[in-house]
């Protein structure tokens, strides 16, 4: 099997895990979801060792990896980022979340998921908000682009989410709400709640870690929350 | 083989019974096939065989080919590599020339003349007329020689360029005077022998075949499943044409061309691995295009009419092609007719392109029925252009497009029938015949200028089904009170009346379209009718008619229409409901030869409905794709309703458990090798549906999600 087929499989089956563990969560069963999550962390760390690895000081040129192969680390880092922070391990979370980011901008790579993440996770950590507002204006400014230039990438869904968090953590409420309109019309049924449950954790860390805009994000939250509800989106 | 002018002694055979008794002269003119007097053989009897000159053995004629009224007979015998034989002359011998010949007569022993009686030189003096089972034979007349018994079927040679110009029959004693068959009575007889070289005459199947010899040896003769099948159809209109304006030479551009391996690619991708029905067959291509892998038939229209067997070979060639490519300049009526035929049958690839001076973009009034096709051209550039003719490109192109859809489009169709004629609903009646007491379907003109002979058809039809004691309704597609679809509706109709009557006044493209469909789908067959009128303004040589003259009559001695004058309707009307009548009588057991050619060709290679998994899965993937965990990019039209998607979502969750209940269960894929693709495909497909149950809040969902990964992990 190629490099491109395993990662494949490894998807898939990190997927399946990790949402049997958020069954298991919305039941209430803690430990069985904990256990999903970390099966769907042994499948991605069976895989990982087998990608390539971005030298820490990279740039687009200076590296030589093929670009499919790329999407798939990507991916993978995004995905092990996302089960440890199911796992509550966070300081790890963010580290793969900055793993997959370097593939994304040594590659220009359309999705910005791991970027977004690092930076919600660095506000989960302790980072206040106005230490980010440079690399949060950043991203946002290079997805607002993207979004305006490649009709492609303007179909993702979650693209749209990530440019509804990034507004919305700059307090671009009315902006946000329009990003995550378009998110919620163009995503799976089951994707606004994951992105409100995210949202609801980060503003929860910017409460108890005082930062002085907590809420203003959680009056936005609550204003994404309540549009959401009109269509019968609820947070879980 | 024998070209040179001596080479020819070389060819020459006794012809033996079966007792090895001589009974006259035969001599090889192709690999296969002798050529000898229809006398000859009738005194040989049956197991005769031939002797070549200096050979011990002799050849067991296999089967002859004969024309009594000549009297010639064409023998096959086993093919040998680099047998000698001798080329028939085309051109008429000229008085005075000088004619050999040499051949076994019975008043000289073969033992003496092991290598046959040389005929003195004799030269040409003319022609004779006999009569011969009453009928006038002109035979060629050689002067100053006689032929003993057993000479006959021996071949009348030019002594100057070593070809036969005729075959010795008679030999008139005491005027010493040989009478011979001339050449070109026999290239008459069998059309194909008329070759530039010996070594270029066809098979004996070939040459008794009274298909042209382009189409015979262009046409494959079964369909061999590892290879694509292309036709290219050319039109009358493109007869006579030079090569750089007719389809089939583009054609063999294309194929020529290093973009055929992007032609092969696609065509690879939607067919490669695909069943034949009737023989269990996978079809396998390899990775890399090789022309040889590529069988190309091409006939014009005119030829595929010439007769029944002709119009047969084109049927099952257009049926089972791969890939088929139509001239349809002017729309041509026989060329219409073969594109329904092809419609109804295949779901393949079919290329409409138009000539005549026409280019993409170029106005053009279409048949109504063929609107949206989207049509190609062949006209060859009318400016001088560098590099490689741009006409290739876009050919070839448009083929690789056509292969391409048809792999990722379960429902392509680049004919506006296939689907039309197949998915008439569930209703156990949908696709009930519809009796002639209830409809009488018309295909006609709906041109202006028709419409009277339309209003008077329809009275005296329905008068004389009155008078049969039928009530029905007589109507044309346009009598319907339906809002459905022109597509839709018509070819149900096609399908599905048993009575239909087919107009071929007026020549409208749209109504031998029809006709086509109709014959190729319908056991009821359709009863044919035209105007004397139009069918003389049609194909008179001097006519001025845009229709194409020849095939208008090819296509009446094939089908055989019923004739009608302007003021005939009543007669007309008469035999029409005769005909309804009697084929009501034979409960459409008619063996009607166009459905059958159809048919047997369908038989060979059509390919099964896609597999229960296969199509659950392609739809729930159409519906839902599981790459939407990641791109969420959204399936449904109308995504913005919540109510939608969900619907969509749901949808596809119940086709993937279905298929994955049917692998668990009917496959076995659970407990075949893990390594094998039914193993794999049950193990991914159970990953994706239990992981979308798991999204579920319900606990039934959630007991089957865990079931399903219990079972797979």
């Amino acid at each position: 099997m190629s490099l491109l087929d395993l990662a494949r499989d490894a998807h898939r089956g990190v997927n399946l895990q990790r949402r049997m563990g958020d069954a298991s969560r919305r039941s209430g069963r803690i430990e069985e979801a904990n256990e999903a999550y970390v099966r769907a962390l042994q499948l991605i760390d069976d895989i990982l060792p087998a990608f390539p690895t971005l030298p820490s000081n990279h740039d687009a040129g200076s590296v030589d990896i093929d670009r499919n192969i790329a999407v798939e680390a990507a991916e993978l880092w995004g995905e092990r980022g996302g089960i440890l922070r199911r796992l509550a391990r966070l300081d790890e979370s963010r580290t793969s979340y900055a793993r997959g980011a370097g593939f994304e901008e040594a590659y220009n790579l359309p999705t910005t998921y791991n970027r977004v993440n690092v930076l919600k996770l660095e506000l989960m950590t302790g980072q206040s908000l106005s230490s980010l507002s440079g690399p949060i204006a950043k991203v946002r400014d290079a997805l607002q682009t993207r979004l305006s230039t490649d009709e492609r990438a303007a179909d993702n869904a979650w693209l749209w989410a990530d440019l509804g968090d990034l507004r919305l953590l700059l307090g671009d409420v009315d902006e946000a709400l329009s990003a995550y309109r378009t998110f919620v019309a163009k995503a799976r049924t089951d994707s606004p709640v994951l992105t409100l449950s995210v949202l609801s954790d980060v503003v929860e860390a910017l409460e108890q870690n005082g930062d002085p805009r907590a809420d203003l994000v959680k009056s936005g939250a609550a204003e994404v929350e309540k549009e959401m509800s009109k269509v019968g989106i609820a947070a879980s | 083989m024998t070209d040179s002018p001596d080479g020819w002694t070389q060819a020459v055979a006794s012809v033996c019974d079966s007792s090895g008794n001589v009974r006259g002269t035969a001599f090889l003119v192709g690999h296969d096939v002798a050529l000898t007097c229809f006398h000859v053989v009738s005194a040989a009897g049956d197991g005769l065989g031939i002797r070549l000159i200096g050979s011990d053995s002799i050849d067991r004629v296999l089967e002859m080919d004969i024309d009594e009224d000549i009297d010639i007979a064409l023998l096959r015998v086993t093919p040998q590599p680099n047998r000698p034989s001798v080329r028939i002359s085309a051109v008429p011998p000229l008085i005075g020339d000088r004619i050999r010949s040499r051949g076994f007569p019975r008043d000289h022993r073969i033992s003496e003349y092991p290598e046959g009686f040389p005929l003195d030189p004799t030269e040409i003096t003319g022609d004779t007329v006999l009569k011969w089972r009453s009928r006038q034979v002109k035979l060629l007349v050689l002067a100053g020689a006689e032929a003993g018994k057993g000479m006959s079927g021996a071949p009348a040679v030019d002594a100057a360029t070593g070809s036969v110009v005729g075959v010795l029959r008679f030999s008139e004693t005491g005027n010493a005077r040989v009478l011979a068959i001339g050449a070109a009575d026999i290239l008459r007889r069998w059309p194909n022998l008329n070759c530039e070289s010996a070594a270029d005459i066809p098979s004996y199947e070939t040459l008794v075949s009274t298909i042209a010899q382009s189409f015979a040896t262009t046409a494959w003769r079964t369909f061999a499943p590892e290879k694509m099948h292309c036709v290219v159809v050319g039109s009358e209109a493109s007869k006579d044409a030079p090569a750089d304006e007719r389809l089939d030479a583009l054609f063999q551009d294309v194929m020529a061309d290093a973009q055929a391996s992007e032609v092969w690619k696609a065509f690879r991708v939607a067919t490669d691995g695909r069943r034949v029905l009737q023989t269990g067959a996978h079809r396998k291509f390899p990775d890399v295009y090789l022309r040889e892998q590529v069988q190309i038939a091409s006939f014009n229209i005119v030829e595929a009419l010439s007769n029944q067997q002709s119009f047969e070979l084109a049927i099952r060639i257009v049926v089972e092609a791969d890939l088929a490519l139509f001239d349809v300049t002017h729309f041509e009526p026989a060329v219409m007719l073969l594109l329904g035929i092809r419609g109804a049958t295949k779901r393949g690839v079919t290329v409409t392109s138009v000539g005549g001076g026409w280019r993409e973009g170029d106005p053009l009034a279409r048949p109504f029925n063929l609107s949206d096709l989207s049509l190609s051209s062949h006209s060859p550039q009318l400016s001088p252009f560098v590099g490689e003719d741009p006409r290739i490109g876009r050919l070839s192109k448009r083929i690789e497009t056509g292969f391409t859809q048809l792999a990722r489009h379960p429902a392509y169709e680049d004919l506006p029938v296939y689907d039309s004629l197949r998915r008439l609903g569930s209703a156990e009646a949908a696709s009930a015949s519809i009796p002639v007491d209830e409809e009488v379907l018309v295909l006609c003109s709906y041109d202006e200028s028709y419409f009277a002979t339309w209003k008077s058809l329809r009275r005296a039809l329905r008068q004389a089904l009155f008078d049969k004691g039928l009530r029905t309704n007589i109507a044309r597609l346009q009598d319907l009170p339906t809002p459905q679809l022109v597509s839709q509706s018509l070819y149900e109709r096609v399908r599905r009346c048993t009575a239909c009557v087919c107009d071929w006044t007026g020549s409208s493209p749209s109504t031998f379209f029809e006709l086509g469909v109709r014959l190729a789908v319908s056991p009821w067959a359709a009863v044919q009718i035209a105007s004397d009128d139009w069918l003389s303004r049609t194909t008179e040589v001097e006519s001025e008619s845009e229709v194409p003259k020849l095939q208008i009559g090819e296509l009446k001695e094939l089908l055989n229409p019923l004739i009608y004058s302007g003021d005939g309707f009543a007669a007309l009307a008469i035999s029409v409901a005769k005909q309804l009548i009697e084929m009501r009588r034979t409960t459409g057991a008619t063996e009607q030869p166009v459905r059958q050619s159809a048919t047997e060709a369908l038989r060979r290679v059509q390919e099964p409905l896609p597999h229960v998994v296969d199509q659950l899965t392609q739809e729930a993937d159409a519906l839902n794709h599981p790459g939407r965990t990641r791109t969420n990019v959204p399936q449904a039209l109308f995504y913005e309703i919540r109510e939608i998607k969900e619907d969509h979502e749901r949808a596809a969750i119940h086709r993937r458990l279905a298929a994955w209940l049917f692998l668990e269960h009917v496959s076995k894929a659970g407990e075949l090798e893990p390594t094998s693709e039914g193993h794999r495909l049950w193990r991914e497909l159970g990953d994706s549906v239990a992981a979308d149950l798991f999204l579920s809040d319900d606990p039934s969902d959630l007991t089957i999600a865990n079931e399903i990964t219990e079972r797979i992990t």
